[in-house]
This record gives C-alpha cells, sequence and structure tokens, in this order.
C-alpha cells in the first residue's frame, strides 16, 4: 500500500480533466450503437464502472458519485438538475452530454474531498 | 417489464486499502407503480428523506402536464427544495448530492443508472420515482459522511 499524502490546500476538482475521461468513456461504449433496450442496463452500467476506474487513477482523496441516464431518441423531453450541500471550495462536480442518432446520454460526476 | 429494486449492494470490493469501498445501487427505470429505494447505513436517515421526496416531487408534478419549460424549471426546483429540506433535518457531518431527472412520458425507454465510491458504512443513498399520465421523474439523494 503506498502512502498518500495530500495537501488540503490545493485540492481543487478539475472539472476538465473529469469532463475528457468520461466524454471517452461514453464515447468508447455508446460510440458506434443504435439503441437497444437489452443492452442499455449494460451500457449504463460500462459507462460509469470505466468512468469511476478512470477516476480513482487520477489518485486524488475524493469519494465520487457518478450517474448515468440514457435514453432512446424520440422526441420527448428530459429534463436533469442538481443541487449539493457541500465545501465549494474542494468539491465539485461536472456534467456530459452526449448524443447520437438513436440516443441521449447525460453523465453526472459528483466528487466529494475527504479530509485525511 | 418491471424491475425488481431491492436496494441491495453488489460487488463490494476494496479500493486502495483505506476502507473505500464501492457501493453499486440497482438502476432506477420509470415504472408504473411508485417506487423507493435505499442504500445502507451510517446515520442518515433514510426514513425522513424518503418522506422529503415523496413531499417535494408530489407537490411539484402531481397535477402537472408535461412542457418543458416548466419541467426544466421544476427539476431545478425538485433539486433545490430536497436538497434544503435534508440539509435542515440538520444532520451533521454529512455532505448532500441531489439529482433530479423530469421527463416527457413518450413511450420512449429511459435507464438511469449510479455509481458510487464511498465508504458504504456511512455513505447512503435514497431513490424515489414518479409518474402520472404525462410525465415521469427519477430523484436520486446521496448522502456523504466526512470526517
Amino acid at each position: 500500500m503506498e502512502e498518500f499524502h495530500p495537501h488540503n490546500d490545493e485540492m481543487i476538482f478539475n472539472a476538465d480533466e473529469a469532463h475528457n475521461i468520461v466524454k471517452e468513456c461514453i464515447e468508447s461504449v455508446l460510440g458506434k450503437a443504435d439503441y437497444n433496450q437489452n443492452k442499455v442496463n449494460q451500457w449504463t452500467a460500462a459507462i460509469v464502472e470505466q468512468s469511476l476506474t478512470h477516476l480513482v487513477k487520477l489518485g486524488k482523496t475524493y469519494k465520487y458519485i457518478v450517474t448515468c441516464a440514457v435514453m432512446q431518441r424520440s422526441g420527448a423531453g428530459l429534463h436533469t438538475a442538481s443541487s449539493c450541500f457541500w465545501d465549494t471550495t474542494t468539491d465539485g462536480t461536472c456534467t456530459v452530454r452526449w448524443e447520437n442518432r438513436t440516443m441521449n446520454c447525460i453523465v453526472n460526476v459528483f466528487a466529494v474531498a475527504i479530509i485525511l | 417489464g418491471s424491475r425488481e429494486h431491492g436496494g441491495k449492494e453488489a460487488g463490494n470490493r476494496n479500493e486502495a486499502g483505506n476502507g473505500m469501498r464501492r457501493a453499486c445501487p440497482a438502476p432506477s427505470t420509470a415504472s408504473p407503480q411508485l417506487r423507493a429505494m435505499e442504500g445502507p447505513g451510517g446515520r442518515f436517515p433514510a426514513a425522513a428523506v424518503q418522506e422529503i421526496l415523496r413531499e417535494a416531487v408530489g407537490s411539484a408534478l402531481r397535477e402537472r402536464r408535461y412542457r418543458p419549460g416548466p419541467c426544466r424549471e421544476a427539476a431545478r426546483d425538485i433539486a433545490e427544495v430536497v436538497k434544503a429540506r435534508v440539509k435542515a433535518l440538520g444532520v451533521p457531518r454529512y455532505k448532500i448530492v441531489v439529482v433530479a431527472h423530469v421527463g416527457q412520458l413518450g413511450g420512449q425507454s429511459l435507464q438511469v443508472a449510479s455509481r458510487c465510491l464511498w465508504d458504504p458504512q456511512s455513505d447512503t443513498f435514497s431513490s424515489y420515482v414518479f409518474q402520472n399520465t404525462s410525465l415521469f421523474a427519477v430523484t436520486n439523494v446521496y448522502g456523504v459522511y466526512f470526517e
């Protein structure tokens, strides 16, 4: 086990970095696919799982919550909102919206700092 | 078809040996019945949070028909109100995240999944699904303990 000593005064959530990570995960899971009712369960699980794995690899002392919604494109509307009570200096969020011809995907990442 | 939600955690694994585990809440899908799901543990008052969700989502959406502008506002209002009320419960040392999805019932399929890297002894979530003839809402509240 490695010793890890974060500097808490330097801990700021890097939303751009998270955005790129998540976008790549979505692309790799959904990129070429058409909406498929039988697969959507494993897709959302894969997107969330991969995003979490890559975020953890950043090695920062955060707890993460990753939410993914995949919806078939049928002209119906979907709105997503979030509200958080946390430490705004260290904690952060990013949202990635993605779509292709047959489906929409929204992923939210919430990073909550752990004080060691 | 409807899926069984047990709020059960699957696949807890040790991450980085510091007591963090992955919790995998079951995915929620909009369904004909009102579904309530909860995760394990900690000192987070699950029953009170459920009541807050039921009340806030119900009063925001019960008689509403789907319209884009008002439903966008409703999603925002629900997230804000739920956060404020959960915060008002005054549970010490918990950070709160609320995510609300409000959508039109158009015969399309929607899958919402979330996964968390946290401490399942203290961290938890609550989920609530609402549906009327014209719209649906999926709302999740996550409570994260901090030292």
